[in-house]
């Protein structure tokens, strides 16, 4: 029997090796080697020079990082309300459409499209010259506009183009919540006379909570560690306008060769993320467990 | 049974995942694993060969020499490298198989972190200057100088200095470029346009573009490097010697002179002489010079082929003149950029990389990338009959009126300030009121240079 219990968990251990293995190689390593770097000078080709917390009290004095920690903010703040907010309403509108499978297609098709090419179409969406949005502009007389170089309206600019992108995923997530809602429960709300903004706000919506912690907790990562879109779009410029966390983080790694103060970022941001995506999923928990 | 078999069969999956997943770690290179496999098969099946057996069949091998570039995108120089790598192999059996990197920047990483690893690039792309210094300062170049000497008579002094340091030469220059203003002959011919040779005319040609509706010059922040463009003219238009000293680190970005310059700049922007720094160099430029909506485009000779004729801008719509100084003192000079390939210390094949370069180095060498993208051989000994006549026209007044030849700021002035420095500019076009704060954060950025001297 004993010997029975030995195999079965050498297999299992055997089963999970693989990924165990995956994940101490590509994740764990990196990550303390990544904290370890950023108590370091270093310029990726020199002999690394220890400088205890420098890195991270320059992060404090940085003028950038405070922009950059601001575009960040507004970042979050934006997919929380569109994205988000908006995927939950399309989903709640769609649900029982006649055509429901075709519009739900609709809003994700920009999903399968990668973050480069989604920089790149609305690039030229957005170009003032030869841009189509600027040439609509002027079909009603209205000047050109400078999307993605006029502060702050660069930043608006890029949040647009990824809710046009994020939207999707929300909505299927949502439209997942909304399929497991057990339609007894809204019927016997509308029998007792409750109207569909009733029955939304005290059925519908409290059911979805668990959903909606993994949409939430989802959107505030992505939003964080936001990168690509900048990236192709702006590379955070103007004159680092349009920055966020993410591409601080590589400007000063890769751009100024400043290892170890990037690291120092990447660990700040690292730690903003966790400590906010556990904050709310604890207090969820919490509220989950008073509910049931 | 059903079960026990399940069980080992499952055991073997896994087993066969964890050793496949411990080669896959172990980067090979083709050759490499070519080399490898050639190995094995010869211990399996044959015992009896000789190691003069083997030794005889590597000899046969054609060797690979890696290059990593960054100019795969815009503009793309792929094709062009790949024929280099054609011509060597038929000549000396050694091939070099460029590999593209989609944007600058991860391409820079990607060879400093490669330089000091056994996986170092035999040959990669570069820039010349204070981009080569932090290389060479740690070892990571393999010098060249022997090659230089060789080839003296065929390169001038000034070139070799920008890639010469403490008397030891590194990599080579396969091509270099001017940097002129494109202007639009069509545009030009209608409103009875000529090519200025002053300020005042430049600034009259600025004038009738506009009052006709046609942006004057195009202007740029998108990709963040084009903001030094108008810079670097309008301070080497202000003084040669002050471009110079203000890369070297000797005149403050708050000089009187420095500012005057950016206030002729500023004038410049106030005008709306320029397009709107949204415009892509590479995308927009072109579209709005081709449909005569813009007058001049200000950039290196390399522009004319990878750019204007790439995006079907016809060629005999395309001129170029040199662009005047505002500051009449200043006299005539141009920017020069040099196109440097480097040999990595590290090279795995390193001997074969140096054999090449000599090679590139070469009046007949030099001239096959040349050749393809219609631009200058470094080589002064070089066959030019490929150059179109607006680029010997370029050439020719460089040299018959003596203009100054500086180096471009990407690389005159050390990187760290000029990486910042492209943002501050960018932000002066943005906001050309800004322009006291700008000069002032310039000036913090080049003291914490120079200052950790």
């Amino acid at each position: 029997m004993k010997k029975n219990n030995f195999m079965n968990n050498f297999i299992s251990y055997l089963f999970i090796s693989p990924a165990f293995l995956l994940v101490v190689i590509l994740l764990l390593i990196p990550m303390f080697q990544n904290v370890y770097y950023s108590f370091f000078n270093w310029d990726g080709i020199s002999m690394p020079v220890f400088n205890g917390f420098k890195n991270y009290i320059a992060i404090f004095r940085d003028v950038d990082f405070r922009i950059s920690f601001q575009n960040t903010l507004l970042w979050v703040a934006f997919t929380l309300i569109f994205p988000v907010m908006g995927g939950l309403l399309i989903a709640v509108f769609l649900r029982g459409l006649k055509f429901e499978n075709f519009f739900k297609s609709i809003f994700y098709i920009p999903l399968t499209i990668s973050f480069v090419a989604t920089g790149i179409m609305w690039n030229y969406m957005y170009s003032r010259e030869i841009g189509v949005i600027n040439s609509i502009l002027e079909l009603f007389r209205i000047d050109k506009v400078s999307w993605l170089v006029n502060v702050p309206l660069n930043t608006f600019s890029l949040l647009i183009s990824w809710t046009w992108q994020q939207i999707g995923v929300n909505m299927v997530l949502f439209l997942m919540g909304l399929s497991s809602i057990p339609a007894e429960q809204t019927e016997a709300a509308m029998i007792e006379g409750a109207n569909r903004w009733q029955t939304f706000i005290h059925i519908i919506f409290p059911m979805l909570r668990p959903i909606t912690t993994v949409v939430i907790v989802m959107a505030l990562a992505n939003s964080f560690k936001v990168f690509d879109l900048i990236y192709v779009m702006t590379r955070g410029g103007p004159y680092r306008s349009s920055e966020t966390l993410a591409m601080t983080m590589f400007r000063e790694t890769f751009t100024m060769s400043n290892m170890g103060y990037g690291a120092a970022i990447s660990v700040v941001l690292s730690v903003i993320v966790i400590a906010i995506s556990a904050g709310y999923i604890k207090s969820m928990l919490k509220k989950d467990l008073l509910y049931y | 049974m059903k079960l026990i078999f399940r069980k080992v069969f499952c055991l073997f999956a896994v087993l066969l995942f964890v050793l496949a997943f411990g080669f896959g770690c172990k980067k090979t290179t083709a050759a490499e694993t070519t080399a490898a496999a050639e190995t094995t098969a010869a211990e399996t099946t044959a015992a009896e060969s000789t190691t003069a057996e083997t030794a005889a069949t590597e000899t046969t091998k054609a060797v690979v020499l890696t290059m990593m570039h960054d100019k795969g995108g815009n503009p793309n120089f792929q094709p062009y490298y790949e024929l280099m790598g054609k011509t060597t192999k038929d000549l000396f059996g050694i091939d070099i198989e460029p590999v593209p990197y989609p944007t600058t920047d991860v391409f820079i990483s990607t060879v400093r972190a490669a330089l000091s690893t056994k996986e170092a690039p035999d040959l990669f792309t570069w820039w010349s200057t204070y981009r080569m210094k932090d290389l060479i300062d740690q070892g990571l170049l393999a010098e060249t100088t022997e090659l230089w000497d060789k080839h003296k008579d065929e390169y001038s002094q000034g070139l070799r200095d920008a890639f010469t340091f403490n008397g030891k030469s590194y990599g080579y220059s396969y091509t270099q470029e001017y940097w002129p203003v494109w202007y639009n002959k069509d545009v030009f011919s209608k409103l009875n346009l000529s090519e200025p040779t002053n300020w005042d005319e430049f600034i009259k040609v600025c004038d009738t573009l506009k009052a006709n509706g046609i942006t004057p010059m195009a202007q740029s922040v998108q990709a963040r490097w084009p903001s030094f463009i108008m810079f670097e003219q309008m301070i080497i238009g202000q003084s040669p010697d002050l471009y110079d000293d203000l890369s070297a680190g000797k005149v403050k970005y708050t000089d009187e002179k420095v500012k005057k310059a950016f206030e002729v700049w500023k004038d410049l922007i106030n005008k709306g002489y320029f397009t709107d720094p949204a415009t892509d160099l590479f995308t927009d430029t072109p579209t709005l010079f081709g449909q005569d909506k813009l007058g001049m485009v200000l950039c290196g000779t390399w522009y004319y082929e990878s750019v204007f004729v790439a995006n079907n801008v016809p060629e005999e719509k395309i001129g170029a003149f040199i662009l005047p100084s505002h500051n009449s003192e200043a006299g005539k000079c141009i920017v020069l950029e040099m196109s440097p390939i480097l040999v990595s210390q590290n090279a795995p094949h390193l001997e074969d990389a140096l054999k090449v370069v000599d090679y590139f180095m070469s009046a007949e060498g030099n001239a096959i990338f040349a050749k393809e993208n219609r631009s200058y051989p470094s080589n002064m000994k070089s066959d030019t009959s490929f150059l179109p006549e607006i680029k010997v026209e370029i050439a020719d007044t460089v040299k018959n009126e003596n203009y100054r030849i500086l180096n471009r700021y990407w690389e005159a002035t050390p990187t760290p300030i000029c990486e910042a420095a492209v943002d501050k500019f960018a932000e002066f076009i943005a906001k050309p009121d800004s322009l006291d704060k700008v000069l002032k954060d310039l000036d913090e950025i080049a003291n914490k240079y120079w200052e950790g001297k």
